[in-house]
Formats: C-alpha cells, structure tokens, sequence
C-alpha cells in the first residue's frame, strides 16, 4: 500500500467521524430508547464492604464489619470478634486492614489459626478463606451495605 | 508476632513470596496463590535465608529495606539459588537491601557452575538487560559455590544436593535445627526418573530423593503438573502432582507445600486440586498435611 493511499483512508475516516459526533446526529440516528445514565450510576455498587462470618456450633451465625485498621480475635468480651467457646485464647489473633489488603496474624495464641487447614503466623486473606479458631469457622466476605 | 520474639524461639519461620513457577503470572485468577515467581525466606533465631530470587524476591526486599531503616543496624542475608533459570533470579536486580550498604548478602549455588554463578548474575544486569550494572550495587556481595557437605549457618545445618533431572540441573536444599528439618526441592522432574526409560541412574537418583525428604516436618517441592498435563509436558524439568504426592507420603513428610505453580492454573483450579488430594492425606493415620504454597503466608515449623 502506498503512503499516500494510507493518508487518503485516514482523512476518510476522519470525516466520518465528524459526521457522526456531534450530540444532535446521534440523537437522529439512534433508534432505541433514551437510557437514564444517572440511574446507571446509582445502581453499580461503589462502596464494598467486606465482613467476617462467624460460624459457632450451637450458635446463631454472626457477621462482623471489617471497616476497622485492626479487628482483634478472641474470649475477651471487648474482642471485635468475640469467640466465647473452647480452645480460643483471649486474645487469639487479629486482622490487620491495610487499604485492601486483609490480613491475619496469631497473637501466640495456644492452639493455633488455620487457614484452609494450614496452622499460620500470618496470612494475606482472601474471599472464601476459611479462617478456623477454636470451633469457630471465619469467612471473609464482600457485603454491599444496602 | 515480633522480630525479637521470633529469635527467641526454637522454631523457624518460613514466608512464601513468591510461588509460581516459569513465569511471572500477575492478574485476577492469581490473585490468591500469588503470580510471583519462587522466593521463600525461612528465619531461624538470627539466622535469615533467602531461597531462590524470583520474582517475589522483590517484595520481601522492600519488607527487609524497612526493617533495616527501622534498626539501623546492618543485615547479614543468605540466598540460596537452587539454579539460575530466569524465574529463579530475575528478581534479583530490583531486590532493595542489595542497593543498601548496610546488607551483607551471600549469595550460594551449584558448585557445577563453577566461576559461572557470577557471571550468569552479572550478564542479567547488562546495560541491554537492565539499566543497573551488578558492580553498582551498595551491598557487600559475595558469591559462592557450595563445597562443604553440609553448611552451618548460626543454629542452622543446611545440606544440599544436585538434582540432574531438570534442564541445565538445580539444586535441593535441607534447613534442619532443633531437630527441625525443611527441605526445598523445586525444579525437578521425578516422573522422569521413576519412568527410567532415559537413565540407567534413576533407581539410586529416586532413592537419594526419598532420603532426602524422609520425615521432613515441612517440603516445599515442585508439583506443577496434573497427573493429566504431564504426558504432554515430559522432559521439561517438573513432576507431577500425583507423582510428589506418593513420595512425599512414603517418606513420611509431615507437611507438603506443593510449590512452582503452572502459569495456566487458576486459583479456582488450584483450590479445586488442594479439594481433590488433601483430604485423604490429612484423615488417615499418620496425616500428612498438604497444601499449595501462596504468597503472603507465614508458617511456623
């Protein structure tokens, strides 16, 4: 192909862009109906949440916020995540919140945290993740705050 | 849980940075298990040992450039590089602590490279490669082959052996103390040596394996096939899921991280793999507990 081909087909298809951009020639040319882009917007969900299910045996299912810097784990009454059952210490472990990125830490605890079965120090956690202390199960989950 | 405490402790502690093997995979499927390529640094009292300087070596370089900016004090690191494929040093050049003057760095492989070691590591910090020469760097580097048996480093006994089944070969590490033995085995094809079709060596190669990973409280080990992908994949220096499975199970590891994840396997393909084998293993008498290696995990061995 030869350049001045190339530059022929270029300046083509600019005019046909200009033909086609302005508000007005669209409007005359579309055939379906108008969109309401602001409710677009509204619908699409920006402020995710995520929250840890707990899961007890015997127990009502709980869900706790995961919007704190740091979220403290264990059989003290004042732990964000309050475990009062069997084999958990007082203060068992924690997760740390550092933008996106959860993560969680074993405070020393006696009997261990697991992560998908594995006995961690630490840990980057994921959705679905199944956090095990104690008898307790924990799950990192995305909530959409209604 | 504190540096101080750590050192304090008769147990060591193993961080995974980087996981995946070939190459580095970043994007939305590799999120969990982690796209970089292998680094493991393993920590016993003061003793710091690096394994393999993949990609992931670079974030635990900015974790050790804190650290060292924190205590002001100089740091002594020991890489061990089980071989000089890219996945297994391309992070080196942007590793922070080399560019420090407070870093000691060590760096140890395969005696079978001779002066090479050097100069592979240089020539990738060519001014065609990278825009840093190795002669700039700040640290005090030093590297060396490995010619001991067996090397101690502070509490820590680290034995090492060759591993001639893998393209261009590679090197497996044992880290024991306080009766405590890890053992790294990445890079290797062990379906090659059992099959025995191309080696008349393979009965004494597996058996020097199963001795080397016998009762292992932790193996990190190359498992990047599925049973069904490795027929299509002979000779390219891994082995296969199934196949590091038995062994391990045999010389009764205690714990399995299965380690150099394909590029190609999600982490919805790899949870699905954990679902299929771990069970069995960690229900019967003796369990073994596997899992698949992935970025951002400490354990305590």
């Amino acid at each position: 192909m030869s350049p001045k081909k190339l530059v022929r087909k270029k300046r083509a298809r600019g005019k046909a862009e200009e033909s086609t951009s302005s508000p007005e020639s669209k409007k005359k040319n579309s055939t379906t109906m108008p969109i309401p882009v602001d409710a677009i917007f509204d619908d699409i969900p920006s402020d995710h949440t995520l929250a840890l299910q707990v899961t007890i045996p015997g127990k009502r299912p709980f869900t706790v916020p995961a919007d704190e810097p740091e979220l403290i784990i264990g059989r003290e009454s004042h732990c964000a995540v309050y475990l009062p059952v069997e084999n958990v210490s007082r203060e068992h472990a924690r997760i740390i919140r550092n933008g996106e990125t959860f993560t969680l830490e074993d405070l020393d605890s006696t009997n261990g945290t697991f992560v998908n079965n594995v006995r961690i120090v630490s840990c980057t956690l994921h959705q679905s993740d199944q956090i095990r202390i104690g008898q307790a199960r924990i799950t990192l989950v995305r909530i959409n705050p209604s | 849980m504190t540096l101080a405490t750590q050192a304090q402790s008769d147990r060591f502690y193993l961080t995974f940075w980087g996981t995946r093997g070939s190459i580095s995979t970043p994007g939305t499927s590799t999120e969990k298990y982690g796209g970089n390529t292998p680094c493991v640094s393993v920590r016993f009292k003061n003793t710091e040992i690096i394994l393999d300087a993949g990609t992931g070596i670079r974030n635990l370089g900015l974790h050790l450039a804190r650290q060292i900016a924190r205590e002001h004090k100089n740091k002594k690191l020991h890489l061990f590089l089980s071989h000089t494929h890219w996945d297994h040093i391309q992070g080196l050049p942007f590793f922070s602590p080399a560019y420090m003057p407070e870093t000691k760095l060590a760096i140890y492989g395969s005696p079978k490279k001779e002066s090479f070691l050097e100069a592979i590591l240089s020539r990738q910090m060519d001014v065609n490669y990278f825009p840093v020469e190795m002669t700039a760097l700040a640290a005090d580097i030093s590297i060396e082959e490995i010619n001991d048996d067996i090397l101690h480093l502070g509490d820590m006994d680290i034995n090492w052996q060759e591993q001639v089944v893998h393209p261009g070969g590679s090197v497996r590490y044992s880290l024991a103390a306080a009766g405590k033995k890890i053992v790294y085995a990445t890079d290797v094809e062990l379906d090659k040596i059992i099959d025995g079709s191309e080696r008349n060596d393979g009965p004494k190669l597996i058996e020097e394996y199963r001795e080397f990973i016998h009762g292992a409280d932790l193996l990190i080990a190359d498992g990047q096939y599925t049973g069904t992908e490795y027929p299509d994949r002979v000779g390219y220096g891994h082995t296969s899921i199934p196949t590091l499975i038995g062994l391990a199970n045999e010389e009764n590891v205690k714990q399995l991280a299965v380690f150099h994840h394909d590029p190609l396997h999600s982490d919805t393909m790899l949870d699905k793999l954990w679902k299929n084998f771990a069970p069995q293993f960690a229900s019967q008498e003796e369990p073994m507990n596997i899992f698949w290696a992935r970025e951002g995990m400490t354990i305590a061995v």
